[in-house]
């Protein structure tokens, strides 16, 4: 059930957050803004898989927990780091095909323009205030965790393809949109 | 029942519009702008199905004219529901559309273009997924079959989606806030209201009469100094997310670039063979083709109108006047005008529905920015030598107010069909071609200068260039008639009548002797400073009425049409410059008050006057030095 196990990684992450302190159901279930009855199915899930020890309606991480909430953790802040706050929380829980390496190289991003001809990668920010090139931008498929490659570096623009479009950009703005190198894009095509 | 056909520029949704209503298309220009709305509607037993086409969008965020229009087809809300035509191979942009339909709280279903070709590129879309997500019917659509059978069952399951986007939670607090706070009762969900306001405000207002909330932004303006960007980045994320989950790869061919595209965009030797020779074949195509029509046409009303002068003068020399100046600019719209214009419309289209105008704007992009303007200003300004009146019109393509204003400022030396004809007929004519090269090189330069002034006087600033390069498709030839047609209709319309109305004041000042009496004052101005006879000052001031008459006025003034005998080509040069170097004429300044105001259409059209003669009389003088 997709649900549960969401709301599981969302239980290990909080309780790493409480640095090793206990949480009631209450707690959990304010935090995770589901009902007290789906964190104690969560729960129980967690101390069958030995991630929890759950006593006196109180939660704590056992030492296979913190493992795994570290993981969690740091996937959170990586996923977090490129879209923001309330995205991540979605995001987080589905692996995606070369994400996980590509998240860990999320906080050195390069601009476009520094990008090699037939280079691989996938955005993680926007620089542009204007919401009209913004949006445009976006509607091209330059959101973040896009894939893109650079089919064609000139003086003026860039020739880049995204979700299997050929798109022009200017070359200022290849200093606004900022990616990581992948090694593969979403159909696993290398580069 | 109506709907609205809705999705990205290119996914077919006029071609699946023509398959469905056949014959039965109305378009028109959505009011107050230049973009087309086409309207269909066919009969199912005995329900009437009425789609409307809205202009490609990227999102609901209206950034370009086009956007803003169908951003407002969709909140005024006549219809009953939105079809969301949806290209199969860039599924994750295209979501974008659909969750903004949902946040809307509008009735919608989806219809997926490109299926089979996504699916021999290896792609595998899990749309019962999407279906159980958004809440909505999805279908796989081929606009070249008319499957209504599928279409139908579609429509009956067609709902509001509640899928919801969760925003950060600053952001949901100014929602949750405007919520409480707007007066709105309506379609639309109150949240996707809420959503709107904050990413636009201001269109979203005025549309549903709804008080403005830009304080409460200023409120936030410390934790979310941008909430446009988060929305939008969000809404994206949320677009990827669910294209994750839907889209699985097997493998892809790799796309590279063909053979053209990449001696287009290799270097910027190929992309300037490349527009040059696009240049060259619209330029080659007006010359023969428009000059055949002009030609033919030209002959036929020479022949009816002499007929009907002699006719007339019998009766009342006045009557004759007045009737023959009408019908010159009658024949002089119909002769001239309209097959520059047509063809190069035809043309335009055809560019556009091939794919090759987005490789075209991209190719001249580092020409125009040299002259510091948007890559896409090309298309009024190629626009300008048919007609300056749709031209300054067709200025709106340009997002950018300065942008516009600039075009529109150049268009006094883009000479346009009318000036064309004054340049062939009188100065090609009776001077010489090599008078005529040099003319058009003057104007070149003219442009050159003018456009950097410009450049420095108005604004340097430009937005970037971001540009689709769309794959070529076959234009479907109904498609492309009906669109230019769509286009020059307005100048048919308009300026045609104007025409004629023009000639017939020319008539009647003509007719009371009432264009003398400033031969004298202006002779500082023709003798001194251009050094032509007084009396061209006649079809130079005039001409500002009827363009077209400018070769019949000049001829009235000379008193003769053999302009060899009474100008030496030094001075048909010298006329030719001056008469070209302009705002063209009434209509021209009219459509120029209703695009930018009054005090700026009269300025510019003042200042341009004043400008031309300025250069004309340099280029005299410069000219006579050597």
């Amino acid at each position: 059930m997709e649900w549960l196990k969401v709301l599981k990684e969302d239980i290990l992450r909080f309780l790493k957050e409480k640095e090793g302190n206990k949480s009631s159901l209450e707690e959990i279930a304010i935090e995770s803004k589901v009902a007290k009855e789906d964190v104690i199915e969560a729960v129980r899930s967690l101390e069958k898989d030995n991630f929890v020890n759950f006593e006196k309606q109180e939660v704590s991480l056992t030492e296979d927990g913190k493992k795994e909430a570290e993981g969690i953790y740091e996937k959170h802040n990586l996923v977090e780091s490129v879209y923001g706050h309330q995205i991540a929380h979605a995001l987080e829980h589905y692996a995606m095909k070369d994400m996980k390496k590509a998240f860990e190289s999320a906080s050195s991003p390069k601009k476009l323009k520094d990008f090699k001809e037939q280079q691989i990668g996938f955005v993680v920010r926007l620089s542009i205030d204007n919401p009209m090139v913004l949006s445009r931008i976006i509607g091209l498929g330059f959101a973040p965790g896009s894939y893109f490659k650079i089919v064609k570096k000139r003086d003026d623009f860039l020739v880049i393809e995204s979700h299997g479009r050929l798109v022009v950009l200017g070359r200022e703005i290849g200093d606004d949109i900022e990616g990581v190198e992948a090694f593969e894009d979403a159909s696993g095509r290398t580069a | 029942m109506r709907m609205l056909l809705v999705g990205q520029p290119n996914v077919g949704k006029s071609l699946f519009l023509n398959t469905l209503t056949g014959a039965k298309v109305i378009v028109s220009n959505y009011p107050g702008t230049t973009v087309d709305v086409t309207e269909g509607r066919t009969k199912v037993g005995d329900e009437s199905w009425e789609f409307v086409d809205t202009p490609g969008i990227y999102s609901l965020t209206p950034s370009s004219e086009e956007e803003k229009v169908t951003y407002r087809i969709v909140l005024e809300g006549n219809y009953d529901f939105v079809i969301h035509i949806l290209d199969a191979l860039a599924l994750e942009r295209n979501l974008i559309i659909s969750l903004q339909l949902a946040e809307l709280g509008v009735p919608f279903m989806i219809a997926v273009n490109f299926y089979e070709e996504a699916l021999k590129k290896g792609m595998k879309i899990d749309l019962r997924a999407l279906e159980e997500l958004l809440g909505v019917p999805v279908v796989v659509i081929n606009p070249f079959k008319k499957e209504i059978e599928k279409l139908k069952n579609a429509f009956k399951s067609v709902k509001k989606s509640n899928y919801s986007i969760q925003y950060d939670d600053h952001i949901e607090e100014m929602i949750e806030i405007i919520e409480r706070e707007i007066d709105y009762e309506g379609k639309f969900s109150k949240r996707g209201i809420a959503v709107k306001i904050l990413e636009e405000g201001d269109m979203v207002c005025r549309l549903l009469n709804l008080n403005k909330f830009e304080n409460l932004k200023e409120r936030y303006r410390g934790v979310h100094p941008n909430v446009t960007k988060d929305i939008v980045i969000t809404r994206a994320g949320y677009a990827f997310y669910i294209s994750q989950k839907i889209l699985t790869y097997k493998e892809e061919r790799a796309n590279k670039l063909n053979l053209l595209d990449n001696f287009i965009l290799n270097n910027p030797i190929g992309s300037a063979v490349f527009s040059l020779s696009v240049l060259s074949l619209i330029f080659l195509g007006l010359f023969y083709i428009g000059g055949w029509f002009q030609d033919a046409l030209g002959n036929l009303f020479e022949g009816y109108i002499e007929s009907l002068s002699a006719y007339l003068s019998a009766y009342h020399p006045l009557l004759d006047v007045l009737v023959t100046n009408a019908f010159i600019g009658l024949a002089a719209g119909i002769s001239i005008a309209v097959p520059y214009v047509g063809i190069f419309y035809i043309f335009l289209t055809f560019m556009e529905d091939t794919g090759l105008l987005s490789r075209f704007i991209i190719a001249l992009n580092g020409l125009m920015s040299r002259l510091n303007l948007p890559a896409k200003a090309i298309i009024p300004l190629m626009l300008g030598f048919g007609c300056s009146v749709p031209a300054i019109k067709s200025t709106r393509i340009l997002s950018n107010f300065k942008d516009r204003f600039k075009v529109a400022i150049l268009y006094s030396v883009v000479p346009c069909s009318s000036r064309n004809a004054i340049l062939f007929g009188v100065v090609g004519h009776y001077a010489g071609i090599g008078y005529l090269i040099l003319t058009y090189f003057t104007l070149l330069v003219v442009f050159i200068i003018t456009s950097k002034i410009l450049g420095i006087v108005v604004s340097k600033e430009r937005l970037p260039l971001v540009e689709e390069m769309p794959p070529y498709r076959m234009p479907v030839v109904r498609n492309l008639l009906v669109k230019a047609w769509v286009r020059m209709e307005d100048f048919v319309k308009v300026v045609i009548p104007l025409l004629v109305a023009g000639g017939i004041l020319y008539g009647m000042l003509d007719y009371y002797d009432l264009t003398a009496f400033i031969v004298k004052p202006f002779r500082f101005l023709t003798v001194s400073w251009l050094g032509l006879p007084a009396n061209t000052v006649i079809p130079l001031l005039y001409g500002f009425l009827q363009k077209d008459l400018v070769i019949a006025m000049l001829a009235n003034a000379m008193g003769t049409y053999d302009f060899g005998t009474v100008l030496s080509k030094f001075q048909i040069f010298t006329f030719g410059l001056a008469s070209s170097a302009q705002i063209p004429c009434i209509i021209a300044f009219g459509m120029f008050i209703k695009e930018f105001g009054f005090k700026r259409a009269l300025i510019v059209t003042f200042s341009a006057f004043i400008y031309g003669m300025l250069i004309a009389g340099l280029i005299y003088r410069l000219i006579a030095l050597i």
